[in-house]
């Protein structure tokens, strides 16, 4: 069937919503590669000495998606319950693309980069870390989805909260009980 | 180990639970847990085992760069090799690198000047013909710039590949900080070190050549200790092509964040670059040399550019590291006041030239006294002021958008071109969160803009508490949103938020000067007790300090507002005069807060009869202030709007009409043409027209009146408007048209609290029409009550005393009793004389209508000589093709001829009063 292969965002939406798995891996990898687009392009246009937060390019890729397909996410807080599992997986990517050059003595060793040798974790760690949440993700996907949202994006609790449209207490609850069962995990396995 | 949903079904409840209890009491929880419980104990115990993770074992927990690694790492390889060929040039060694492309040594090669150069290789992305003209126009104004402090540009070209290059002379030398702290030198020194780069900036702009681009790499200085400053206005060589307009400023810079920590706010926000926009860096840059740091420098490219575009500079005497330490601190508050007006955010505002900045530099390292006036934050507060409302229609999907603009605008300052500002973390946030307001945007659900300003309110109060200043600000701007949507309550609330903010923040200035915003609004609904509580609250949060010469006019104009809220003109008058001296000091003349004050100062005049002065103030200001962009329309609108009245009040009607016109058509393009503003603009121009006889042109705006005389608003207008619109109708026999007109008057008459005059004027106008149809009789019974029911005492303008004496003197005349109206007109002028002067045209109006009774009783030499005292003061209040005269100039004939044709009826007069 012709339609198997959805091309635009919207229908892989609906499908994703609808419990199609393969919907779902499409509108990861659809929204990756618009995180890495833009990613690319706000470097290209500002240089490496500026360091684009994840919130910010959050924020843009939706600004961009939003302004060619209104359908796709009603809202922000929509877009970012997929958006946010693909900026885990962009930045682990590049946590071990950095951990290469510096092996490989990559020529371009930015301020940022430094520091993040210092205070990144193991991209080892962050695999593992995200495996776990993908496992934490079939139980109870919000909570997954807190912790994308706070630990690989940077929001604050208080802004998950407005998000999700819940209370700051319950996003601090959700978040301690993910922590949890992620070092359960982790140590399990 | 993986659960099964099963599992998790029974254990995420549990979880739940356990992390709600605490130590012992969450083992004797999970002690007595039975059934399919007990089994999880075990796992339970195991899993909230973790919560005791620290350190290495928390990743989770712990602070991580890693959000800010979205961006990828240019690892771009060098682009070019020892030896390579690039136009005429061969590269000798790579020399630098920067976010716009490589510096190689490299020496010419086609047999020209054997001369080593610094050779520029840009990495932009321009069509070769684009880059070739700029560069062959552009090389010849940059190549003439001959100053020992200024590199040279020797050639500028596009190799045949593309690839262009700039051929610079080549400086050995260090960044001037660098420098600066490698020889020790101290503040003195590092000033006129700067000097020198000073003096190059200021020869170059009086070439017409800007910078753009000045920062420490940019300025070298050598061995010998003479700055250079290179790469003059080679920033717009590589500027977009033009036809991509929505590029910003910081493209062209090629903006790595090191150039962004020097750009000037209007760069930021792709405004015109000028002259302010180096004075600006320069400032930068000697902040960076005394201090050891540069007055804005997040690492986080959002918040810098939030910071520069809203947040003040640390002064540079309170900052703990430079050299700027060893200075006395008077000194180094001198460099303060230098080194924070060449760092405001309008470019207006800063120095003028560099020369004005680099002579009070040098002033400074002489000890002479400095000229620039201690800084000043009023502009925030000037915002807030007059009657300028936005014209935004109060629902629709669209006002959605206007709305985020708005508050942009409001908040950042922005122009409301949301396409060519580049998105800041402000706006993102006032934009995200509008949009997630919005239910459905795409369905173009009507959502009321108000409420996504309360929404707005309370997400900011909910999540931004960590960010107390920019809370600050954006809840300021959402206060003034508020009130232009005329919600002064919710308006009020978020001020008083901000006050709390900054009490938390420990700014009790900043807290005193939100206390005053805050009694404006109480000002604005007219509750002045209210508003004098604030200002005493004001003062004991922050009493003023001598000197603070911003915060005592602020004072100032705060109590003058609430005088004149009470009525008290002449004390209001007395401290806005007061605050005037003060606000010229701090303020260029056409500074928004400078406007204000002398509009106000305008008014007043008005209000206490000084007509002559008003006008003359709000002439010059409106000379001043009109086509001028640093001063907003509306503005300029209410400048336009007082001094038509205040000619109205002086009896120049004829100018004060082509005032109101003008008024009239701006007030359509600026705000809502059926809105309270155009309301009140368009209700003074009809009064004006009616007394100039010209009713039929105050037609137009019946409707806006009509909707305003039924508004069931509170407002002060429906009176205004329904008396106005009844005087227009009745004036173009069209009273029949609206008969609930009539009705409408009588019940606000009856308004409970009205003011006094008001009311009798409410009164007034119906019985006027009584009279007009000719049911002399009962309007007239109803005058005598209404004369009787007003002791002498009563509190009521004179000028409506005598309104009603004459409407009486004319209903007796319609009687055919002359004899016993005269006494009564002569009250009236005397009234009116009182209120306006004997030769107001006003007053003289009400003597014509003796002449007239003077006609019927058959004295023609005394109403002749009324007439002809009162004709010239007419013509030259009006016009002298005023239709309005006709009636007279028809007196005039037959009190000087008796055969003459009846002179106009007395109604016919009177429609003019």
């Amino acid at each position: 069937m012709a339609d198997t292969h959805p091309t635009d965002l919207s229908t892989m939406v609906t499908r994703a919503q609808g419990g199609d798995a393969l919907a779902a891996q499409q509108l990861f990898a659809a929204l990756y590669e618009q995180l890495r687009r833009l990613a690319r392009r706000e470097l290209a246009k500002w240089g490496p000495q500026s360091a684009l937060g994840a919130t910010t390019l959050l924020h843009e890729a939706y600004l961009d998606i939003s302004q060619r397909d209104a359908l796709a996410f009603p809202t922000q807080a929509h877009f970012l319950a997929y958006a946010a599992r693909a900026m885990r997986g962009l930045l682990i990517d590049r946590v071990r693309e950095l951990q290469a050059q510096k092996r490989g003595g990559g020529l371009h060793i930015t301020s940022l980069d430094t520091e993040c040798a210092e205070l990144c974790p193991q991209p080892e760690l962050l695999s593992a870390i995200g495996e776990a949440l993908d496992e934490l993700a079939k139980l109870e996907p919000a909570l997954a989805q807190v912790v994308d949202l706070k630990f690989f994006c940077g929001f604050s609790m208080a802004e998950i909260a407005t998000m999700q449209n819940s209370s700051e207490r319950t996003v601090q609850r959700q978040w301690e009980k993910a922590r949890l069962m992620l070092y359960h995990a982790m140590q399990a396995g | 180990m993986t659960l099964d949903p099963e599992t998790w079904r029974v254990l995420s409840p549990l979880l739940d639970e356990a992390l709600e209890l605490e130590g012992v009491a969450r083992e004797a929880w999970l002690a007595q847990l039975g059934g399919d419980a007990a089994a999880l104990v075990p796992l339970l115990r195991d899993i909230l085992s973790h919560q005791a993770a620290t350190g290495p074992a928390d990743p989770l927990g712990q602070q991580h760069h890693l959000m800010h690694l979205a961006t990828p790492a240019a690892a771009a390889p060098a682009a070019f090799a020892a030896g390579n060929e690039v136009g005429p040039y061969r590269l000798l060694r790579a020399v630098g690198a920067g976010g716009m492309g490589e510096v190689w040594l490299a020496e010419r090669m086609d047999g020209g000047l054997k001369r080593q150069v610094a050779l520029k290789l840009a990495m932009v992305s321009l069509r070769r013909t684009v880059l070739l003209q700029r560069f062959e126009r552009e090389r010849d104004i940059l190549g003439s710039l001959n100053h020992p402090h200024i590199a040279r540009l020797y050639d500028a070209g596009v190799s045949t590949d593309g690839q262009p290059y700039l051929a610079l002379e080549y400086v050995q030398g260090q960044p001037i900080t660098d420098y600066a702290d490698a020889h020790g030198l101290d503040a003195h020194a590092r000033i006129a070190l700067l000097a020198q780069v000073m003096d190059a900036v200021q020869y170059a702009h009086a070439n017409l050549v800007i910078h753009r681009d000045i920062k420490p790499p940019n300025v070298l200085v050598t061995a010998e200790g003479q700055a250079l400053l290179l790469d003059f206005g080679i920033a717009k060589l590589l500027e977009p092509d033009t036809a991509q307009a929505h590029e910003t400023e910081l493209t062209q810079l090629g903006g790595s964040a090191l150039t962004l920590r020097y750009a000037a706010p209007e760069q930021i926000r792709a405004e015109p670059i000028s002259i302010a926009t180096d004075i600006w860096a320069l400032g930068v840059l000697a902040y960076e040399l005394v201090c050891g740091q540069r007055p804005f420098d997040s690492s986080d490219r959002s918040q810098l550019q939030i910071d520069i575009l809203h947040s003040d500079p640390v002064r540079p005497s309170q900052r703990q590291t430079g050299v700027i330490r060893q200075l006395p601190a008077g000194l180094a508050r001198d460099l303060d006041t230098m080194l924070l007006k060449a760092l405001k955010k309008a470019p207006a505002e800063r120095y003028r030239t560099v020369n004005a900045f680099a002579e009070d530099l040098s002033r400074w390292t002489r000890d002479e006294p400095v000229l620039a006036q201690p800084d000043s934050h009023w502009y925030r507060w000037a915002k807030f002021v007059g009657r300028n409302r936005l014209a935004v229609a109060a629902t629709a999907t669209a006002t959605v958008a206007v709305l985020g603009l708005a508050v942009t605008a409001t908040v950042l300052g922005l122009q409301a071109r949301a396409e060519s500002a580049r998105a800041t973390a402000a706006r993102d946030f006032l934009l995200a969160m509008f949009r997630e307001a919005d239910p459905d945007p795409a369905r173009g659900r009507e959502v009321s803009a108000k409420q996504l300003l309360l929404k707005g309110q309370e997400t900011v109060v909910r999540t931004l508490a960590d960010k107390p200043q920019l809370q600050a600000d954006l809840l300021a701007g959402i206060a003034e949103a508020l009130s232009n949507f005329e919600d002064e309550e919710a308006a009020d609330k978020a001020r008083g938020q901000v006050v709390d903010i900054y009490l938390r923040m420990r700014q009790p200035r900043a807290a005193a000067l939100a206390l005053m915003d805050q009694a404006h609004i109480a000002i604005t609904v007219g509750d002045a007790d209210r508003a004098e509580g604030l200002l005493a609250r004001a003062d004991q949060v922050h009493p003023e300090t001598a000197g603070d010469t911003e915060f005592i006019a602020r004072r100032l104009v705060s109590k003058g507002n609430v005088a004149a809220a009470r009525g008290q003109f002449a004390q209001a008058h007395t401290s806005f005069t007061a605050a005037l001296p003060l606000v010229h000091q701090a303020y260029p003349p056409d500074h928004a807060q400078t406007v204000y004050t002398e509009r106000i100062l305008g008014e007043l005049d008005g209000h206490l009869g000084h007509y002559a002065q008003g006008i003359e103030r709000l002439t010059k200001l409106l000379a001043l202030v009109d086509g001028n962009p640093s001063v907003r329309a509306v503005e300029s609108l209410s400048i336009l709007d007082d001094l038509a009245y205040i000619e109205f009040l002086a009896g120049q009607y004829e100018a004060a009409g082509q005032r109101y016109d003008e008024a009239a058509t701006r007030c359509e393009r600026l705000h809502d043409p059926m809105g309270l503003e155009c309301a009140y603009t368009q209700a003074r121009r009809a009064e004006n027209l009616l007394l100039l006889g010209r009713s039929d042109l105050a037609l137009p705006a019946m409707p806006l009146l009509l909707k305003h005389a039924f508004s069931e608003q509170a407002s002060s207008m429906a009176p205004h408007a329904a008396r106005i619109g009844h005087r227009v109708l009745a004036a173009n026999g069209q009273l029949g048209k609206h008969p609930e007109l009539q009705a409408r008057l009588v019940a606000l008459a009856r308004t409970e609290g009205l003011p006094p005059t008001l009311k009798l004027q409410l009164q007034l106008v119906h019985l006027r029409s009584e009279l007009m149809q000719g049911r002399t009789a009962q309007a007239l019974g109803e005058l005598e009550r209404l004369s009787q029911a007003l002791p002498a005492s009563a509190k009521v303008d004179p000028k409506a005393r005598g309104l009603l004496g004459l409407y009486r003197a004319q209903a007796l005349q319609a009687q055919g009793n002359p004899a016993a109206a005269l006494p009564l007109l002569q009250a009236a002028q005397a009234l009116y004389g009182e209120s306006l002067g004997a030769e107001h045209p006003m007053t003289q109006l009400v003597a014509v209508h003796q002449a007239r009774a003077l006609w019927a009783l058959q004295r023609s030499a005394e109403g002749l000589a009324l007439i002809d005292h009162a004709l010239p003061v007419l013509r030259t209040a009006m016009g002298s093709d005023a239709p309005a005269l006709h009636a007279v100039e028809q007196l005039r004939a037959a009190l000087a001829a008796p055969d003459a044709p009846s002179p106009a009826t007395a109604s016919q007069i009177t429609l003019l009063l």
